[in-house]
């Protein structure tokens, strides 16, 4: 277990070099940031001061060792539009949007797998054909356009739901929610249905596959001629072997889901981490975008790790060995 | 403490209230960066801090300067200005403001500079010295004359003294966000909104709403839909294809206003071969005036606006709207003529046109892209063979400066509210502290002059005089084709009015209940 939870920290640590070098170097050739920052009237002098105030007049390759040096000192740089440090902004936003995404990974699966396992134990009846076009237009309708019919449907027309913002927040162990008040939770409810609708559409598609594939099983058979009732058969033989798959689709879904919502947030003005990085890219801010795929590439490594260690306890034949 | 909380509850509980407390939202297409009114010259944080904030001068919805902290001025000599300051004024937190206060702001210009990407630094370049020469009269001298005073102090807030060593970081948390303007900060949530109370003292006359919300929203149709579901109660630049829609609604009413963004095209004129422009022996047309003036006469300016902006646009001939200090009314936009524009070309030696390709941003202004399309093909028409390339403002304006263009498309605010913020900048020689704007490399002599002593006279219509023959020149010679300026737009519930303002920042205090 050791070694293995320490080949996935090196692996992630290679990721993170790997990553920050693709990312300066990427910018450094895009672009000068000061060229989008400054306004036109700036003369050229004091264009030079904010070239160098921001540290841009030195070699990439130094700027990149300063800018590893006050990365392992806890420090990802100051921000240029906002002068404040990355880190910081981007965390100040992150329970924004970790708050949608878990809010659409629930209801898809809270909706998806019960829809699901209807859809594959009678696979032939009307309703089951009924749950799979719903899940064929949940996968092929854009997020953006199904937002924006959203807020035109129930927000606009019918006047049920704000059509924007996060709502009231409160506190939750010093980190603001909103899904804890009745303002919040109106506000949450568009946004995250809207994030979730591929999401259950797939977690149909993989539910529906796993309990046709597991009800055909010769234990399943034998637990039904055994006289078990078909509850538990479903609970403890089917559910069950149909999670694998389901938890590791899921997982990885996760990462997506959080790196989709800037779609979604965009749309709904849910004052998330992707507003932030969409703004950033658009006037180069260098320090933001570096934090953000940083704090994305630790994210993604966390979300894997979990979803290993779940696989295990599911699936008791999986062992989490060394440079798995 | 919470004994003192329940008593307060009870007595409020037990007071009649004696009027409804009246709330605006607002939805904004833009997000401040910072509640540092000195840290960063970018419209949503000047938009913002004039919520709060005052200048000594501030200047109105055309962006003429007006009264405000200071109530009258005099020059005593060329470089010598006293302000007699407005009595009785207090700041947010109570406290008086006085001459000290002046100073300090002014002199905390520089420190809130240090990391900012575009610094107020300009705005005080021209100011020596300020002192107080006594609690309400303040004494500024310029490093020579200085006729856009009035204008820089305009951009500069006024905080209380006791906030000169207030960093940016710690406005940000909230401290010191303490003007003397019509509403009083309240929280800041960044990129999702800002909350004001109202300022009951403010020497304005008091405002109209209990508490303001300024909401963000980028997304144009989000911020439509915002104002179509009543999440807020008005809204600023509406998006140009919604415009029809929203003039239809009932509910709703829309304000226009030109703004003094001007959209120009800049051609290279500074080298005889070009990238992107090439005539049958491979040197650079647009050296000549001819051809200049033939892409000028090929822009239907009038069609581009109704088209391509929904009318959200006023074609333009010069580089500042009318009524503002300095127009030419002797220079009209230059009318359609494709005729014209041919001939034009034969007789510059290119009757078959040649080949050439504009470039523009696609994010960075409203319809910047399909601009820049039409353009393309009204060029096409006089027989150019124009190709079209639009890039991401992030890649373009690096990419622009370095001259890797040949002819492209730029928008510009007359900031200063007369045309030199725009002459100089876009069209003055290039040079070390000089044309760092211009990315056609332009270059007049009787332009530059005019213009310098333009910078130099005090005398309002010398100066005047002085700026619409630097203009003329300019116009003459087709250093730069002006296209037209945008328009401001807003949207609001009806029952409330806004009048406007040509520098579109969206001001609560303006906004009226009728």
């Amino acid at each position: 277990m050791i070694s293995y939870l320490a080949s996935r920290l090196l692996q992630t640590i290679a990721t993170l070099v790997v990553m920050s070098v693709l990312v300066f170097v990427g910018l450094y050739m895009v672009g000068n940031p000061v060229d989008a920052l400054l306004s036109s009237s700036a003369t050229p002098a004091e264009r030079i001061a904010v070239i160098h105030a921001f540290g841009l007049d030195r070699p990439i390759w130094d700027q990149y060792a300063l800018f590893v040096w006050k990365a392992l000192h806890g420090n990802l740089g100051n921000s240029f539009v906002y002068g404040q440090p990355a880190l910081r902004l981007i965390l100040a936003r992150m329970p924004a949007t970790l708050e949608l995404a878990f809010g659409a990974l629930l209801l898809a699966l809270l909706i998806g797998i019960p829809l699901g396992i209807r859809a594959g134990l009678r696979p032939e009846g009307l309703v089951s054909k009924s749950i799979m076009t719903f899940s064929i237009l949940g996968f092929s309708l854009p997020t953006f356009w199904i937002g924006l019919m959203m807020v035109l449907v129930f927000s606009v027309e019918l006047g049920w739901l704000p059509s924007s913002g996060r709502g009231q927040t409160v506190e939750l162990l010093g980190v603001p929610v909103s899904f804890l008040t009745r303002d919040g939770l109106a506000h949450l409810l568009l946004p995250a249905l809207n994030l979730a609708l591929y999401k259950i559409s797939l977690v149909i598609r993989l539910t529906r596959a796993g309990v046709m594939e597991v009800s055909q099983l010769d234990y399943v058979r034998f637990a039904r001629a055994k006289g078990l009732t078909e509850g538990r058969i479903l609970r403890v033989h089917v559910l069950k072997n149909t999670l694998i798959p389901l938890i590791t689709v899921i997982g990885l879904e996760f990462g997506a889901v959080i790196a989709f919502a800037v779609v979604t947030e965009t749309i709904f003005a849910w004052p998330g981490m992707g507003k932030l990085i969409v703004d950033a890219i658009g006037v180069l801010d260098r320090p933001v975008i570096l934090a953000y795929l940083l704090l994305t590439v630790v994210m993604f490594s966390v979300i894997n790790l979990i979803v290993d260690i779940l696989y295990a306890i599911v699936d008791p034949r999986v062992r989490l060995a060394g440079g798995a | 403490m919470k004994l003192l909380a329940v008593t307060a509850l009870a007595l409020s509980v037990a007071l009649p209230n004696p009027a409804p407390a009246k709330s605006l939202t607002i939805g904004l297409a833009a997000a401040a960066t910072s509640l540092d009114p000195q840290f960063y010259v970018i419209g949503p944080n000047s938009a913002l801090a004039r919520n709060i904030f005052d200048g000594l001068v501030n200047q109105d919805a055309h962006q003429k300067i007006q009264p405000a902290l200071a109530i009258s001025w005099s020059r005593t000599d060329d470089t010598t200005w006293d302000f007699k300051l407005r009595p009785g004024v207090k700041f947010h937190d109570g406290s008086p403001f006085t001459a000290n206060d002046v100073v300090a702001s002014i002199k905390r210009v520089p420190g809130a500079s240090k990391n900012s990407p575009s610094s107020f630094l300009p705005y005080v370049k021209a100011i020596k010295d300020v002192v107080a020469v006594d609690p309400m009269t303040v004494r500024i001298t310029t490093n020579g004359p200085a006729p856009l005073l009035l204008n820089d102090l305009s951009r500069i807030a006024i905080l209380p003294a006791s906030d000169a060593t207030v960093t940016t970081e710690q406005m940000n948390q909230g401290k010191g966000v303490i003007g003397t303007g019509p509403f009083k900060f309240v929280s800041w949530v960044p990129e999702d909104q800002v909350v004001l109370a109202r300022n009951d003292a403010y020497w304005g006359g008091k405002p109209a709403w209990d508490k303001v919300t300024l909401r963000v929203f980028k997304n144009d149709s989000a911020r439509t839909a915002a104002m179509l579901s009543g999440d807020v109660d008005m809204i600023e630049d509406i998006p140009t294809t919604d415009t029809q829609r929203l003039r239809k609604d009932a509910q709703v009413s829309v304000v226009n206003m030109t703004s003094n963004r001007l959209m120009y095209l800049h051609m290279d004129q500074g080298r005889s071969t070009s990238p992107f422009a090439k005539g049958p022996d491979g040197s650079n047309p647009l050296l000549k005036r001819d051809v200049r003036e033939a892409l000028s006469l090929s822009i239907d300016r009038a069609a581009l606006v109704q088209r391509i902006m929904d009318g959200q646009g006023t074609p333009a001939g010069q580089v500042v709207p009318d009524g503002y200090f300095g127009q030419d009314p002797t220079l009209k936009v230059p009318a359609y003529d494709a005729g014209k524009a041919k001939a034009l070309l034969a007789r510059a030696g290119y009757p078959h046109g040649f080949e050439l390709t504009l470039h523009a941003s696609n994010d960075r202004y409203p319809n910047d892209s399909k601009i820049a399309q039409a353009l393309g093909q009204l060029f096409s028409r006089i027989g150019i063979k124009t190709g079209v390339v639009t890039l991401p403002a992030s890649v373009y304006f690096s990419r622009a400066s370095k001259l890797e263009f040949s002819m492209i498309m730029g928008g510009a605010a007359v900031e200063t509210g007369e045309p030199s913020g725009v002459l100089g900048p876009l069209l003055e020689t290039y040079g070390p502290g000089a044309g760092q704007g211009n990315r056609g490399r332009y270059s007049s002599p009787a332009f530059d002059a005019a213009l310098k002593e333009a910078r130099h006279t005090l005398d309002e219509g010398a100066r005047e005089a002085l700026l619409r023959k630097a203009t003329e020149i300019a116009m003459h010679d087709v250093g730069i084709i002006p296209l037209f300026f945008l328009d401001n737009t807003w949207a609001m519930k009806k029952g409330l009015s806004y009048p406007g303002r040509s520098d579109g920042y969206t001001l609560a205090f303006d906004v009226k209940a009728k």
